[in-house]
């Protein structure tokens, strides 16, 4: 990474100074007249270019952190700020690809669903449908261009939000986990891809995900969370393992492993998958 | 049209030694082509339908048979009074439809924004949706006077109801993800709801149109028959009471047939629009 | 069998057979829904010694009121059941006459000549009066028919009836088109026309007696009498089915008798009539007022049917009916052929 900032050494933000600073960040909220808290005291940094993964045992609400960063919800505690930038309303510059596979417009052929963000965003139709072609041949998805969402497998839906946000050239892609909802082949499948992808588009990533596997194949660094009201437990480097067959990524593996058990819990979907 | 004959067939099959002659009916009937069978059961209907008008006793007759209604039905659109009273019942219904689409749309943007006027509508949907439309025209003839605006506001008030009750019930429904998809994309306010709220509540928007269309339909006819205008201003209800009066049984047959007619038109000018569009998307089913 | 046990219980055969019910509910419709009850020949074959007699609100049926209330055709029948039943319209009373619930109907002329060019076989038993109905105003602005602008509605009974064939013929007279004022006419019942009247809701309402007379207490004015068009004219008649008749002349008889005596009591004794039909009317109408009606000049009650003829040729000319008889005894059985009707 050609990044050499540390932590903390860049007060301000500057050329390549962290590109999210997120705060001793804590997020309450209110359910059957409760308040209950979501995130106790996160605090980390992504810097650009950099592929962070917010790995977590499920509810342990690394989603509300990410919506919060999103700026779909203000933190009830702490400070989050993109490119220097808090008190956050959402945006295309953190673009976001949900795990639902509704999140697609319906009544969009692929081509306009990634088209339509941008001429949102002020480009004239013409110049959208050339970028929206563009990302849409990325992803692989040119012969499925015209159709509508319903006519998709999951997978390829998938693939529209993924072409979709990075049309939008965000700041930072946040994504909430994506590939949640595929099968195991697919899943595999579109990581890979989104791998070559983002290394193309040197776009800055932020990924939630559950599964151990994913955060070392996807992630530069791990930003390991524990149980709800989470807290940072960790942040493990993982940026030079990529092959799962490896030594390193046995040892990084058994390592999560072991933060995530901490909470007494048995860890799911972190061997396998 | 074949998975409604497996229906038929499914439900006649009590024993399972039945189910092969069951076989053979389905093959002899349900291999006719659809337009065939059809036209078949058109047949039927029209051949029972002058069975019951050769059996009539009365006189004179008080049913008259389908080539007399098919006569008066080709006079009555020839010499303009059918013509003219449809476009009546027409542009009354179009103006109430247009006024129950208003209110229905200040209601559920209320609905939308308060709580208050959630429940507002909520408990108005609640009462109102289930009254027939026809039960205030009383009322309206009180307050309104003989008027076309009394029939308007009767109709009006049964087309609003299923219309913001199926609105609200669509924007609700409306997928939370693809609302924050929109938000991330910066929309907000009007534009959020022009471009992604109205789209994907849009299959409850044509049903709620359709449910007010079919309501109005049904209370505009009540409404022209119990009070019509008379001579050349009245609708296609008082067309027909109006062919009952003086006793011309086959242009009353023409009317209800017009009725019918034009139902079947709107029906499928929906069905048309439901085709291009919710179901084209894959948001709602073939019905 | 199978077939047709098939064909039930399919979709395809079960939609049939609603749309065939729909259809002869909506065939028997009209029928039905004046009386209320079933299919015409059904109720015809099952109505068996019932005699019912329908006619309308109001003092023009004062003879039929006077029966009812003093029971005189039960009395004359050796107690067969009579039945007198009020309906809104004279369309109402004919469709109940053919569909078999109604034996002996009464009702302006209008929906009678409609009846017979229909091919209604039906003839007067007895005229109720002759009377000059009126059109009454309550705006000052309504001075005469030249007044009326295209928002000033005119209640009556129906467009069949003998109140819209005056006021056809008033507009044809004073404003050269009988159908000048067909957009104002509207469709009430006297009663609600009077309320409508009162509070404004209607410029004018074409009437009768006795409405026209509350009218004019409460403030109305009349602009026009039938009278002024169509001269002497009957306004309520009773008539019966020739089929009827010639089965049942111990009935037709018996009624036109007592329609006799009742007309000659109205006359005679106008203040024991005019109790009578107080007491008919549960109290609600005074005797004093029944008696002031009674004895109006706009109405003589009498058997003798007038007019019939003026109004057949008018709504012959004007395309209400398309066959007008040839001569006023056409229309009426023989217990009135001797009489100087027209």
């Amino acid at each position: 990474m050609e990044t050499v900032s540390t932590p903390g050494a860049q007060a301000t933000s500057g050329g390549d100074g962290p590109l999210l600073r997120v705060e001793h960040v804590g997020i309450d909220y209110v359910t059957g007249g409760r308040r209950v808290t979501a995130v106790g005291d996160v605090s980390f940094e992504v810097r650009p270019r950099e592929k962070i993964i917010l790995l977590g045992p499920s509810g342990c609400g690394k989603s509300t952190l990410l919506k919060a960063i999103a700026g779909f919800l203000q933190p009830s505690a702490g400070r989050i700020s993109v490119a220097g930038r808090d008190r956050l309303r959402p945006g295309p510059d953190r673009a976001v690809v949900f795990q639902e596979f509704d999140q697609l417009f319906p009544w969009r052929t692929v081509a306009d669903n990634v088209a339509y963000p941008l001429r949102v965003t002020g480009r004239p139709r013409a110049e959208a449908a050339q970028v929206a072609a563009r990302f849409v041949e990325m992803t692989g998805l040119t012969p499925a261009a015209d159709r509508y969402p319903h006519q998709l497998s999951g997978g390829m839906k998938q693939r529209v939000a993924i072409a979709r946000a990075l049309a939008l050239d965000p700041t930072i892609l946040l994504m909430d986990e994506p590939f949640g909802s595929l099968d195991a082949q697919t899943r595999t499948r579109l990581q890979r891809e989104l791998n070559e992808i983002v290394a193309r588009t040197h776009v800055t990533l932020l990924f939630v995900t559950h599964s151990i596997q994913e955060a070392i194949l996807l992630g530069d660094r791990v930003v390991v969370l524990s149980h709800s009201p989470s807290s940072v437990r960790e942040i493990v480097d993982v940026s030079a393992i990529a092959d799962p067959d490896a030594e390193a990524f046995v040892h990084v593996r058994r390592k999560l492993r072991g933060l995530l058990a901490r909470d007494g819990e048995e860890v799911e979907g972190g061997v396998d998958d | 049209m074949a998975s409604t004959t497996d229906v038929g067939t499914t439900g006649g099959t009590t024993a399972s030694g039945r189910s092969a002659t069951q076989q053979v009916d389905r093959r002899t009937w349900g291999s006719l082509p659809g337009w065939l069978r059809r036209v078949i059961l058109l047949a039927v209907l029209l051949a029972l339908w002058q069975l019951a008008a050769t059996l009539n006793e009365t006189e004179p007759a008080s049913i008259v048979g389908p080539w007399p209604t098919a006569q008066a039905f080709v006079e009555g659109w020839a010499d303009g009074d059918l013509a003219s009273s449809t476009l009546t019942t027409m542009r009354l219904l179009g103006l109430s439809m247009l006024i129950g689409m208003a209110v229905a749309a200040v209601l559920t943007t209320f609905a939308q924004w308060t709580r208050l006027g959630q429940d507002v509508l909520t408990l108005l949907t609640s009462i109102l949706n289930p009254l027939p439309g026809i039960a205030v025209l009383p009322f309206a003839i009180l307050w309104f006077g003989l008027s076309e605006s009394a029939i308007v506001f009767v109709v009006a008030n049964a087309v609003v109801w299923p219309i913001a009750a199926n609105i609200s019930t669509g924007f609700r429904t409306v997928p939370p993800t693809l609302t924050m998809v929109g938000r991330n994309l910066g929309l907000r306010g009007v534009r959020l709801v022009r471009d992604v709220l109205i789209p994907a509540a849009l299959p409850s928007i044509i049903t709620g149109l359709k449910t007010g269309w079919a309501f109005g339909w049904r209370t505009i006819i009540a409404a022209e028959i119990v009070f019509g205008v008379s001579g050349a201003k009245g609708g296609l209800g008082f067309y027909i009471n109006d062919a009952r009066t003086f006793l011309n049984v086959d242009a009353g047959f023409a009317g209800i047939v017009s009725i019918a007619i034009i139902g079947i038109a709107l029906e499928s000018a929906f069905g048309l629009l439901e085709r291009r569009t919710v179901v084209r998307w894959g948001m709602k089913a073939l019905a | 069998m199978s077939l047709i046990s098939k064909f039930r219980r399919s979709p395809c055969g079960a939609l049939t057979l609603v749309l065939l019910a729909t259809l002869t509910a909506a065939c028997g419709g009209s029928d039905a829904e004046s009386t209320g009850e079933g299919s015409g020949t059904a109720a015809a074959a099952s109505s068996g010694d019932k005699i019912t007699i329908g006619y309308q609100p109001g003092i023009g049926y004062a003879q039929l009121l006077i029966m009812k209330q003093e029971g005189w055709l039960q009395e004359a029948l050796g107690g067969r059941q009579v039945e007198y039943r009020s309906l809104t319209s004279g369309a109402d009373i004919r469709d109940g006459m053919i569909s078999g619930d109604i034996q002996i109907g009464a009702g302006g002329i209008g929906p009678f000549l409609v009846g017979y060019d229909k091919g209604v076989k039906w003839k007067l038993l007895s005229a109720l009066e002759d009377s000059d109905i009126w059109l009454m105003a309550k705006d000052p602005r309504l001075t005469n028919l030249e007044a009326f602008g295209p928002g000033d509605k005119i209640a009556l009974p129906g467009p069949d009836s003998i109140q819209a064939v005056v006021v056809k013929r008033a507009a044809q007279e004073q404003l050269g088109d009988p159908a000048k004022l067909d957009a104002n006419m509207v469709k009430l019942a006297h009663p609600e026309a009077l309320q409508s009247l009162l509070s404004g809701q209607v410029a004018a309402h074409m009437t009768s007696p006795p409405f026209q007379f509350q009218e004019q207490d409460q403030g109305a004015r009349k602009l026009l009498g039938s009278a002024d068009v169509f001269g002497q004219h009957t306004f309520n008649s009773v008539f019966v089915r020739e089929e009827y008749q010639a089965e049942n002349k111990d009935v037709t008889d018996a009624v036109y008798a007592q329609v006799e005596r009742a007309t000659k009591l109205i006359n005679d004794d106008p203040k024991a009539a005019a109790a009578i039909l107080e007491k008919e009317s549960g109290g609600q109408l005074k005797a004093a007022d029944a008696e002031r009606y009674l004895t109006d000049p706009s109405t003589t009650y009498t058997t003798e049917p007038h007019g019939f003829m003026a109004f057949a040729t008018f709504m012959q000319d004007i395309g209400l009916i398309e066959n007008a008889p040839s001569t006023w005894q056409d229309l009426v059985f023989d217990n009135l052929k001797g009489l100087k009707g027209s």
